[in-house]
């Protein structure tokens, strides 16, 4: 029972990463609260569970499409809803109420998917688990090392694109200065458009791995949307491992809090677990505004 | 001297406000023009008006001979124009040596250490903190880098929006030493806006003066100088 917890925990940890990866991103880069990220994973929770049931694979091959189609999305997202809005000089407010229209939007669509998937192919696409189709690997589930090396590659691979190449560079200096970056040369469009891409990957890959542990519906990054937004706010915009660490942290205040709290008060409490980020963004917001990223480089600095 | 940037008739604002009013204006190559004028005469928006950072409602922007007009902003620079904005012109999270490498985005890649080199060899100041967070700098080092960064794009024509501004006596001194410096050593154009026209005179070949986004005046710096009543109606200056 510990141990399933700790499993739990650590699996919860990463992939609460990467979604928050995706989300830190954008945000870094273009300035913007996506909302419709949530959605982002779902439908890459449905890349798997299409790709398996008719490809009749382990959802893990199907990783690299869950990514290419989750980063067209994100991408399609940015170009047909945000850019054209945004050039027209909207508030970041503006912007985030665009995303969660675009999120509506995409909730109908998935959940129209979803029916169609039932009453035409009789999938159990309402509700849906693959631990079953899991590997085992050193005793644990291969879901374990599955999303933490998902979630170690990325960091690793986007933190030595943005610190060691050009474009790594022009994101960077996109976040700082917009208007200066275009002065310079840069094509915010293009660089924005692929900031929301590789973002949109990321959570592609979250939702491709989350039925392996935990189980999927239509609505689930839409009810995970606010952990998605603590796990960016703690993590901070300051570095890339910003979201590692905060979705470890988070991932084991819920799944270990939420435990503690039922032992203590009952089993009453265990819907309500989604509160305790809730809880960790307020205090965060008041006493730790850059993030955990922040803090650890004002420390250092 | 032939034409390197001649505007005509241009007429450009933000959005429904209209700034800017059939304003004429040539720079030629090696020529440094300065546009002075009272504030909110327009003079920031007409260098906005080159990248397209102002909405350009009719008119022409004429760069060696194209029209540039309707190119798409980040593309100007790749014609050869620098711009030293009066705020926000450095990336203050990023290194100064990340600062000049972003200047020189357009810049083929095999080209940018050569480049850094020959810019920090015209201003020579910035060379002992390329390792130092711009955002950390004073604000006259800081200028210094901006207008590092501005000619890391190899640029025919550089725009200088105000580079003295908030500077102490000291600093602003240095930087129109740089300023000269770059006029005598290069065949760099430069289009200067600046509130320190004392500074300014010794510099430039040209004068326009902007009033209500209209030009009024254009002509050599000692005949500006030598009309009293311009000088001290729009200048402050008797």
């Amino acid at each position: 029972m510990i141990m399933a917890s700790f499993i739990d925990a650590l699996t919860y940890s990463a992939l609460l990463g990467l979604m928050g990866f995706g989300l830190t991103l954008i945000r870094r880069t273009t300035g913007v609260w996506n909302v419709a990220h949530g959605e982002v994973v779902t439908i890459g929770s449905y890349v798997a569970l299409t790709a398996t049931s008719f490809l009749a694979h382990s959802p893990y091959f199907h990783l690299p499409v869950a990514f290419i189609v989750c980063s067209a999305v994100s991408g399609i997202i940015f170009l047909v809803g945000v850019e054209p809005i945004r050039a027209k000089g909207a508030s970041s407010i503006l912007l985030l109420v665009v995303t969660i229209a675009i999120s509506l939007i995409l909730i109908a669509v998935i959940n129209i998917y979803a029916d169609y998937l039932q009453n035409v192919f009789h999938l159990s696409s309402k509700n849906f688990l693959y631990a079953r189709l899991d590997f085992t690997l050193w005793g644990q589930m291969g879901i374990l090392w599955a999303a933490w090396a998902a979630l170690a590659v990325l960091t690793v691979s986007y933190y030595l694109m943005l610190q060691h190449t050009r474009l790594g560079l022009a994101l960077r200096a996109l976040a700082e200065q917009p208007t200066l970056a275009v002065v310079m040369g840069a094509d915010v469009k293009s660089l924005s458009f692929l900031a929301w891409c590789l973002a949109g990957g990321a959570a592609g890959l979250a939702g491709c791995l989350f039925p392996m542990r935990f189980q999927c519906h239509p609505g689930i990054g839409t009810s995970m949307i606010a952990t998605m937004f603590a796990v960016s706010i703690f993590g901070g915009i300051e570095k890339m491992y910003g979201p590692l660490l905060a979705g470890l942290v988070l991932g084991f205040a819920q799944i270990y809090g939420i435990d503690l709290l039922s032992s203590l008060v009952g089993p009453g409490v265990i819907p309500f677990k989604d509160l305790i980020p809730m809880i960790v963004l307020l205090l965060t917001l008041q006493f730790l505004p850059e993030g955990l990223s922040g803090f650890v480089g004002r420390r250092r600095g | 001297m032939s034409d390197l940037l001649r505007v005509e008739n241009l007429n450009a604002g933000y959005g429904a406000i209209h700034v800017l009013f059939d304003v004429d204006l040539q720079c030629d190559q090696g020529e440094a023009v300065a546009i002075v004028g009272p504030n909110g005469s327009g003079k920031t928006t007409f260098l906005n008006s080159i990248f397209r950072l102002a909405d350009i409602f009719s008119g022409s922007v004429i760069l060696e001979g194209s029209e540039i007009q309707r190119e798409r902003s980040h593309k100007v620079t790749s014609r050869g124009v620098g711009y030293l904005r009066q705020e926000g012109n450095v990336f203050p999270g990023l290194s100064v040596e990340e600062n000049l490498r972003m200047g020189a985005f357009n810049l083929p890649k095999d080209e940018v250490k050569e480049r850094i080199e020959e810019v920090l060899s015209l201003v020579k100041p910035v060379g002992p903190f390329l390792r130092r967070t711009a955002g950390t700098l004073s604000g006259g080092e800081r200028e210094m880098v901006a207008l590092a960064v501005a000619l890391m794009c190899r640029p025919k024509l550089l725009l200088l929006d105000e580079p003295t501004s908030g500077l102490s006596p000291i600093a602003a001194a240095q930087i129109a030493e740089l300023i000269k410096n770059l006029k005598d050593k290069t065949r760099l154009s430069m289009l200067i806006i600046e509130q320190n026209l004392k500074i300014l005179f010794d510099v430039v070949d040209k004068c326009y003066l902007l009033v209500s986004g209209r030009i009024i005046f254009s002509g050599k710096p000692e005949e500006l100088q030598s009309d009293k009543e311009l000088m001290k109606t729009y200048l402050g200056l008797a």
